[in-house]
């Protein structure tokens, strides 16, 4: 099991994808291959995670940092997080199966979480450390 | 927003795609009708587990990114149906991409809405009462655990 920090950045951007991906490797050097940064017209959010032991960044650092990229942001979210591998059903509880859905089980919540969090290698969120937003050009915590 | 407001938003909706069929109205509409059913169902079960965690900071993330991403909504129901069904982890990814991204496709009236695509929205929408069964089941730790996972998305 491995613990990091994982940054959630909403904002907006005229840059390249690419060009923030860079930028983002350049300034943050204990960035691990964990980069993800989706733009949907001038929409963007990026997501990328640092360990555990690393300084926290506050809004304010990582609005800085940004801008420099040509993000402007409008939302952060700071948590801290486990990596491990998922090894699929375990408890009794949940073999067996439901066909059709009409009993209902047990919910196998350690398989939800694998499924949202994206694969065999699961992310859990272990809460909010900071979270925060602008308004009228000053960081508020939310 | 009230939780149970979610609910009855979701159950009128569907009684009006039922209704509608009955009129004979198009399929495009009914299956817009039933995807916001599936999406207020969504919600109600967000709800539902930001209830039973209790978090105020969780609160007021998700509902600001949550509620404004219909693809997310789509996931999570899906997610949850598949989960359900016991399918194994990469199977319930792929199909819930594949379809929420279908979904999405229909919602914005991009495609054709055939029998079979109604049909199947609607089965999808008909288990809604045994998954809202297994989710009220949840404790406050599993219900915050998934609500951590999902404000990452």
């Amino acid at each position: 099991m491995e613990e990091h920090i994982r940054y959630i950045i909403d904002g907006y951007t005229t840059q390249r994808v690419e060009d923030i991906k860079d930028g983002l490797r350049s300034h943050l050097t204990n960035l691990d291959d964990n980069v993800k940064i989706r733009k949907v017209g001038y929409k963007v959010s990026l997501s990328f995670r640092t360990p555990a032991t690393a300084n926290i960044m506050q809004c304010e650092d990582i609005d800085e940092l940004l801008s420099k990229l040509g993000v402007m942001v409008t939302r952060i979210i700071v948590s801290r997080v486990v990596t491990y591998e998922f090894e699929g059903a375990i408890s009794s509880a949940t073999g067996g199966g439901i066909a059709g859905g009409t009993a209902a089980k047990r919910l196998d919540v350690g398989l939800l979480i694998a499924a949202l969090s994206g694969g065999k290698t699961v992310e859990r969120g272990e809460g909010i450390i900071l979270s925060c937003k602008k308004r009228d050009g000053k960081w508020i915590r939310i | 927003m009230d939780k149970n407001l979610g609910k009855e938003n979701n159950e009128k909706i569907y009684r009006f795609s039922q209704e509608g069929k009955e009129l004979g109205i198009s399929n495009n509409v009914l299956a817009f009708s039933l995807l916001s059913a599936i999406e207020e169902a969504s919600n109600y079960f967000t709800e539902l587990l930001l209830s039973k965690c209790g978090n105020p900071t969780l609160m007021r993330n998700i509902s600001a990114r949550i509620y404004n991403e219909r693809v997310i909504k789509y996931e999570l129901f899906l997610a949850i149906y598949y989960v359900m069904q016991n399918y194994d982890v990469e199977t319930i990814i792929e199909r819930a991409r594949l379809l929420s991204s279908k979904w999405m496709n229909i919602r914005r009236g991009y495609i054709d809405v055939s029998d079979e695509d109604l049909d199947e929205i609607e089965t999808y929408y008909t288990n809604y009462d045994t998954m809202e069964k297994v989710i009220s089941e949840l404790n406050k730790d599993e219900s915050c655990d998934i609500l951590n996972t999902l404000v990452q998305i």
